[in-house]
């Protein structure tokens, strides 16, 4: 996938956009390589919608690409204005106010996203149950090898401490610091919604407190910039309930193994030469960060 | 007096590449250059550290009738995928051990690795 920065002349007027689309080297064939888990493009333009209309804040979509643009398939959407690197948002000064708020915004907007209707929901997300989806990670350590004996530990745990809160909606899969816009007031868009799917919305919630989405800041465990409890008053004050610490805790250690899939997946596309950056050769090197995070978290659990 | 040393070279390089090159750079170069810096940095570090991690493997997992070497870290996730591992104390302190290793390796400025190191150093000292 391929995200540029772009600016639209309209006579006086400048419109700060975004172009999302396929590279133009995409192989359209089944075989083609796909990353896993992600959703296609005229899919993610219907969920920015549904977003929009639910009181989610998310780039506006402008346009769809269409053959006659030739500009190969994606869409455009506009470009806010706000901070998304981490490192910044949690360390300069101008966005300590926002640091106050972020953590409550964030509940108030899983809070939103979650109460989605499910019938609004477009089709084809990834839809499977708690049981399916730990096979899923199962299937995906087996392909990867079974590098890491820590990571079976994990998944083992998960498998024996399911929580069974009975709650199925949207839930946006990749909500965490990095993907939210924010500016000098806090919390301004919901970006990258490409792994979105439908299961537990306490994932969300957990996601976003995992060690490795804290940028060095572990003691504040929402997103490196807030508390626990100012989440779940957000969340409860627009949803009228909130899971308890334990169910958080539990999507943490989701969160870690699933940070240690994405380190295996960059091994696989480097090795497999789809992509030989050495971005993608390095950030196969962070699986022992995903490791340390397990063994944290299952300390006395195991 | 012998010929410079394999991370002696690596880490005269991570040092060009940061003051020389680096400052030429912008934008996305300059990042992956970061990224080159650091990566030398992981693999001095390896050239130093992967001694003391065989030494644990090959302390550990003959317990569990794995052949050390190449495929043994394998071989154990398989069996615990399949339960035939007993999840103890001592497997759960190898883990911990060995992974405090790798990040050592890795990335020791992580914020895991820097709690975990002080929490299970202090008890395997104690040991």
């Amino acid at each position: 996938m391929e995200t540029w920065s772009l600016d639209w002349q309209l006579g006086e007027e400048t419109l700060p956009l975004i172009l999302r689309r396929l590279p133009s080297s995409h192989d359209p064939s089944p075989d083609a390589p796909v990353q896993v888990g992600t959703i296609d493009l005229s899919t993610e333009v219907l969920l920015l919608r549904l977003a929009a209309a639910h009181a989610v804040s998310v780039p506006t979509v402008v346009l769809v690409l269409e053959p006659q643009h030739g500009l190969g398939v994606g869409y455009i959407m506009s470009r806010e204005r706000g901070e998304a690197l981490p490192f910044r948002i949690l360390a300069e000064p101008g966005y300590a106010a926002a640091r106050q708020q972020l953590a409550r915004q964030c509940g108030e907007v899983l809070g939103h996203i979650h109460q989605i209707p499910l019938a609004e929901v477009p089709p084809g997300l990834r839809d499977l149950s708690p049981q399916e989806d730990l096979d899923r990670l199962q299937g995906l350590l087996d392909k990867y090898g079974n590098a890491s004996p820590v990571h079976q530990l994990g998944l083992n745990w998960l498998r024996q401490n399911m929580p069974n809160t009975g709650r199925r909606t949207l839930v946006h899969g990749d909500f965490r610091n990095g993907n939210l816009l924010v500016d000098e007031r806090g919390l301004v868009a919901v970006l990258d919604w490409e792994l979105a799917h439908l299961g537990d919305p306490a994932e969300d919630l957990g996601y976003l407190c995992g060690n490795v989405w804290r940028f060095g800041h572990s003691e504040k465990p929402v997103g490196g910039f807030g508390e626990y409890q100012e989440l779940l008053d957000g969340y409860r004050s627009v949803t009228g309930y909130a899971p308890d610490l334990k169910v958080i805790r539990y999507w943490e250690v989701y969160c870690a193994l699933s940070w240690g899939l994405v380190c295996l997946t960059m091994i696989e596309m480097y090795r497999s030469g789809q992509d030989q950056s050495l971005e993608r050769a390095a950030v196969g090197r962070r699986m022992s960060e995903s490791e340390i995070d397990l063994l944290i978290l299952l300390e006395g659990e195991l | 007096m012998s010929q410079t040393h394999a991370d002696e070279l690596l880490l005269a390089i991570r040092e060009f590449l940061r003051q020389d090159v680096l400052p030429q750079l912008e934008g996305f170069s300059a990042y992956t250059a970061r990224v080159a810096a650091n990566s030398l940095g992981i693999v001095a570090r390896q050239l130093q550290l992967q001694p003391e991690l065989d030494r644990l493997d090959e302390q550990a997992l003959t317990a569990y009738g794995i052949e050390p070497g190449n495929g043994a870290l394998q071989q154990l996730a398989l069996k615990l995928r399949n339960g035939e591992v007993r999840v103890d104390a001592t497997l759960v302190h190898y883990l911990q051990q060995r992974t405090l290793k790798s990040l050592a390796i890795d990335n020791p400025r992580y914020s895991g690795y820097l709690a975990a190191s002080k929490r299970w150093q202090t008890e395997a000292e104690k040991l």
